[in-house]
């Protein structure tokens, strides 16, 4: 596998998505039952140290800001071992990812976007990169409009850089403990963007080919239990900032934080129908 | 099968095939951009004898000018055992001065079916590599007239093969490394090549061990595609307008540490639109990628599947 960008707005989970990867091997969560997951580099080493933090002391993470620089932005890698079972056979991925502040994807819809920062950041997220994890978290009326105007512009700059037809897209709805959307996990596409956000999923279904575009329920927190579907996070808010941390530390069972990896790794089939 | 290399061996084929079949690499210059980490790559392929003892490479030893191969055997001994920071290469060094390195890189046995016959078959590549200044590449560009240039580019027509070394974190700077070439294509094209000798191009990413190219050393040319597409449209041009030959490779003098979940042997001093600058991190645990395969394929024409290997 080769690079993936993990790009959405502000607050939409993606820094602890990332560290919720990084953190994932040194627990007993369901997930290392099917994944043997290694942090592969320094910084993605010290996002498990801050995982831990998050996970087992309630502390927050901090807000990712837009550095000087997108080569300040650290690239974290990991080595996934997706173990072997009845339907499949054992996959390793070699995956880095690169964490965007949640600014430069709402800048996407600036008319100033060419003369700004925010231009490279987008440049850099088609060099070299197989694909990018779209973190969505909005569902509330008005979102969607705001998500299909910067999807929009997502798709020409990927044409611009003649990337339409052969960068991937795993799009997922981040957070989805969330009692109002948590029964809608099991089938995303109709259930979550279909219902919540339709119009960002037509423009995604129109303009990209059905083989590079999927849509995930992602959550990082994930619920009490099988039989208690509470969400297993708590909400505050630090400096006038909502944030999240978990409720449970010791009943973490994050839901389907591979998934979305394991599909962009996978190569798509030759067909290059649109649907 | 079994009788068939009895029968070789008593006919003596065997012992003597044990005699390295040299290959004369004939002259290989190498090219880069300031910072491509060209002066640390013949600087590792001097110091091999301390690496990976199970790579194909059964040695590589330096020869010619002893005082420049004593040289290079310091300087990698500062880089990789003691984690220093390497000097930027002389720039006001002219040709005269420009430092010849002589490698001789023996290959262990391999089984090679060659006419016939199947036997085992020691290769030693022999290989003179000048080491140019850092700036010569971004110079092509800037400084035309530059009485030095010219002397460096001069050079570079005698050759039969060019390494073209690429800081793999540099792809920013892709229009400028796609106009340099054009520019030296122009120089290359002025040499009289009645006896129509194919030259060869070796395209080798550097810095590899970086976690965003490591992913992809096993697919450079995509690599390439991707991270440096004018340049690669540019070496695209050439093969197709001179016949010469084209090829693409990853490589990393510092390596990573750990089979199953590498990480890189380096630590980042700094990275900009420039490359990325880095010292050795586990100089013990050095171990580096890919350097010999661009040279074993800029002798033969041909990708040694081993040396492309971790």
């Amino acid at each position: 596998m080769g690079n993936i960008t993990v790009i959405g707005p502000t607050g939409a989970g993606k820094t602890t998505y990332l560290a919720a990867l990084a953190y994932l091997q040194q627990t007993n969560s369901s997930h290392s039952n099917k994944y043997q997951i290694k942090a592969q580099n320094p910084e993605s080493r010290q996002l498990a140290e801050k995982a831990q933090t998050i996970l087992c002391q309630g502390a927050a993470l901090e807000k990712t800001d837009i550095p000087n620089s997108v080569d300040d932005l650290p690239f974290y890698a990991f080595g996934i071992e997706i173990k072997k079972n009845v339907f499949s056979k054992q996959t390793k991925i070699d995956l880095t990812a690169r964490d965007y502040p949640g600014e430069i994807f709402e800048q996407l819809i600036n008319s100033s976007l060419s003369n700004s920062i925010a231009q490279s950041f987008i440049e850099e997220c088609f060099v070299d990169a197989d694909g990018c994890l779209i973190l969505l978290t909005g569902w509330e009326k008005g979102v969607d409009s705001f998500y299909y105007r910067v999807m929009q512009k997502f798709i020409e700059q990927m044409d611009n850089r003649d990337r339409a037809d052969n960068f991937k897209l795993a799009v997922a709805m981040s957070k989805c403990e969330r009692g109002e959307i948590w029964s809608g996990r099991l089938d995303p596409e109709i259930d979550l963007f279909g219902v919540h956000l339709p119009s960002t999923k037509k423009i995604l279904r129109e303009r990209i080919p059905t083989k590079n575009l999927k849509f995930f329920a992602i959550s990082t927190f994930g619920v009490l239990g099988k039989n208690d579907p509470r969400p297993n996070r708590i909400d505050t808010v630090k400096k006038g900032e909502p944030e999240s941390v978990l409720r449970d530390a010791s009943r973490w069972r994050p839901h389907n934080l591979i998934e979305p990896l394991n599909w962009l790794n996978k190569k798509p089939k030759s067909n290059n129908n649109k649907q | 099968m079994l009788d068939f290399l009895k029968n070789r061996t008593a006919n003596g084929l065997l012992n003597s095939s044990r005699e390295p079949t040299s290959i004369d690499g004939g002259d290989i210059r190498i090219i880069g951009d300031k910072r491509s980490g060209k002066t640390t790559y013949m600087a590792s392929l001097a110091y091999w004898p301390n690496a990976n003892p199970a790579s194909p490479v059964h040695s590589i030893v330096s020869y010619g000018d002893q005082q420049a191969g004593a040289e290079l055997i310091n300087q990698a001994q500062n880089i990789l055992e003691q984690g220093l920071e390497l000097e930027k290469t002389n720039l006001n060094a002219d040709v005269s001065e420009v430092k010849d390195y002589g490698l001789s890189i023996v290959l262990k046995e391999q089984f090679s079916l060659k006419n016939g016959n199947l036997r085992p078959r020691t290769v030693k590549l022999n290989i003179n590599c000048k080491d140019y200044s850092g700036e010569f590449f971004a110079d092509l560009i800037y400084k035309k007239g530059d009485p030095k240039l010219d002397d460096y580019v001069e050079d570079c027509k005698m050759a039969s093969g060019i390494l073209f070394l690429v800081d793999g974190t540099t792809h920013r700077k892709d229009t400028q490394y796609a106009k340099g070439l054009d520019r030296f294509f122009q120089e290359l094209d002025q040499v009289d090549n009645s006896e129509n000798i194919k030259r060869r191009i070796a395209f080798a990413i550097t810095k590899s061990e970086q976690s965003q190219l490591w992913v992809s050393r096993h697919r450079p040319r995509i690599l390439a595609n991707r991270r440096f597409p004018q340049v690669q449209q540019r070496l695209t041009a050439w093969q197709t307008t001179t016949g010469g030959e084209v090829d693409y490779f990853t490589t990393s003098a510092f390596g990573t540490i750990g089979r199953n979940s590498p990480e890189p042997n380096s630590t980042k001093i700094k990275c900009d639109r420039d490359g990325t600058l880095s010292v050795i991190r586990k100089p013990k645990l050095w171990r580096p990628f890919g350097l010999v395969a661009p040279l074993y394929w800029l002798c033969t024409g041909q990708r040694h599947p081993e040396l492309d290997k971790d």
